[in-house]
């Protein structure tokens, strides 16, 4: 499980001008649970994505990841794979030695990778490299997975493939999950809540929890979930982003 | 996403090569019509001279000599400058300390290192390949330390992330992505490394392709000077071909064909 609790956070700029990022945040992600952060765009999401990856260190307040070794699966925006190493290599450097091993042939089939594994990361569509990128997160045997706008960039109908993916994978190693999104209604459709932040600097203005079953999410119950959760959240209507 | 397997250009065709290299030496020959043989003697004397040295024995035996001394210098200059280049690139206080030594280094002439060598170590093999190697270190320094700065930041954290290891992160990162560099750095490295050579040789070795040019200097035997010269640089041209050129395309085969 993931316990965040964070405060203050200053960024300075290369003009030497400070900027507060963050103000008060503090959320928690159960295992098991799949959260979804969103927020304004340049609210500090992916701040505090990098915080809990212990990418930035000059910050207030407390960060914990519990469970196995507190290993983090993470998947960036962009792949950020080895363009020199193929997907296999990709995904095999990042295992813990005792796994170094292991059959990643069922997690490739999952992802539908099995015959991609020896391609370069060069020779694939954005589409294929992103799965390559969430195979390597769960390759670990995460207990936490991070993914930051995983799905940003790609056309509609891959994009939603790759959700479908991404959730069949996950429920078969349910770890505890939290994606940085601004797309609304991908949050709506993957997520077992949302935690909603503000402008910049960025304090927590609330939860959003979606009780019902993904696979009773069809377009009506999406439609009537956005109405409820724009009605919770209202300033969200106005700006028209999330 | 291209399923048929990377396709590389095809290389130049090996009949354009000859071509090449034919209307070179027939220039060459039709120059030597005009000129006094002696002074500049054609094609066909070098050669001649060319096969008699080789069938005593003499030309393999300075040619051995000095690519030895060649790949001795070129082994140490690469891994020393390498080493400190990849420090500087990545340690941004020792690079600002060291940058106005590297500057100082890359402008000491060769003749100078050279000279200080032997008078500092002796007129021995120690001296010689020293002396050239650190001809060489600064310009390896240089590139290297290019390359190190540009090391793609986000593949660096996902080393973090991960937990890589150091030796990991070496090989799996920072060599793979240092590889254009270091190939940039011997290319430029042999061909200066084997000049230079030469003259250590000329200078304080008593064999070696240097020392038997500057016999034939004394001589004034040109087609001998040429022939030495034209030995040698079929050999390098050879190590380019055979050795360093299929080195490089694999170690760049991941690279789609079209970018």
């Amino acid at each position: 499980m993931l316990d965040v609790a964070l405060g203050e956070m200053t960024y300075r700029s290369a003009d030497g001008g400070a900027h507060k990022v963050l103000e008060s945040v503090r959320f928690q992600v159960s295992d098991g649970e799949f959260v979804c952060l969103t927020g304004p765009s340049g609210c500090g999401k992916t701040t505090i994505l990098r915080i809990i990856l212990g990418l930035e260190t000059d910050f207030a307040g407390s960060v914990s990841v519990d469970g196995q070794d507190g290993r983090i699966g993470v998947v960036f925006q962009e792949p950020r794979l080895l363009p020199w190493r193929s997907v296999e290599q990709n995904v095999r450097m990042v295992l813990p030695d005792s796994g170094r091993g292991q059959d990643l042939a069922p997690l490739f089939q999952a992802l539908g990778l099995e015959s991609h594994g020896a391609f370069f990361p060069g020779e694939l569509s954005l589409g294929l490299a992103r799965r390559v990128a969430i195979a390597r997160a769960f390759a670990v045997e995460p207990s936490l997975l991070l993914l930051d706008e995983p799905f940003v960039s790609l056309d509609e109908p891959t994009a939603e493939r790759l959700r479908a993916l991404l959730l069949r994978v996950w429920s078969q190693r349910p770890t505890a999950a939290l994606m940085v999104t601004h797309n609304l209604n991908e949050a709506l459709e993957l997520a077992d809540r949302i935690v909603v932040l503000s402008e910049r600097p960025a304090t927590l203005r609330g939860d959003f929890s979606i009780p019902l079953a993904r696979q009773d999410r069809d377009a009506a119950a999406l439609a009537d979930l956005k109405g409820q959760f724009e009605a919770a959240f209202p300033a969200h209507k106005k700006t028209g982003s999330v | 996403m291209i399923s048929n397997p990377i396709s590389r250009p095809p290389t130049v065709p090996a009949i354009t090569v000859l071509a090449s290299i034919a209307g070179l030496f027939f220039a060459w020959w039709a120059g030597a019509l005009f000129a006094d043989p002696l002074v500049f003697p054609g094609p066909g004397a070098v050669l001649a001279v060319l096969v008699k040295e080789t069938a005593s024995g003499e030309l393999p035996y300075h040619l051995g000599i000095t690519l030895l001394r060649v790949v001795a210098a070129f082994t140490l200059a690469i891994l020393i400058g390498s080493a400190i280049g990849i420090f500087l690139g990545l340690n941004k206080g020792a690079n600002r300390f060291f940058d106005p030594w590297v500057v100082l280094f890359l402008n000491i002439p060769a003749l100078v290192v050279i000279v200080l060598a032997y008078i500092w170590i002796g007129l021995n093999e120690a001296a010689a390949i020293g002396a050239v190697a650190v001809n060489k270190i600064p310009n390896v320094i240089v590139t290297l330390r290019e390359g190190a700065r540009s090391i793609d930041r986000s593949l660096m954290e996902v080393a973090r992330v991960y937990h890589l290891r150091r030796s990991q992160v070496l090989f799996d990162i920072v060599l793979p992505h240092l590889q254009p560099f270091i190939a940039a750095a011997s290319r430029s490295g042999i061909s200066l490394i084997w000049k230079i050579v030469l003259v250590v040789e000329l200078l304080g070795r008593s064999n070696g392709v240097g020392f038997q040019i500057h016999l034939y200097f004394q001589l004034f035997d040109v087609a001998a000077i040429l022939a030495y010269t034209l030995g040698f640089v079929a050999v390098m041209l050879a190590v380019e071909i055979f050795i360093l050129q299929p080195l490089e395309n694999r170690a760049t085969r991941w690279r789609p064909a079209h970018a």
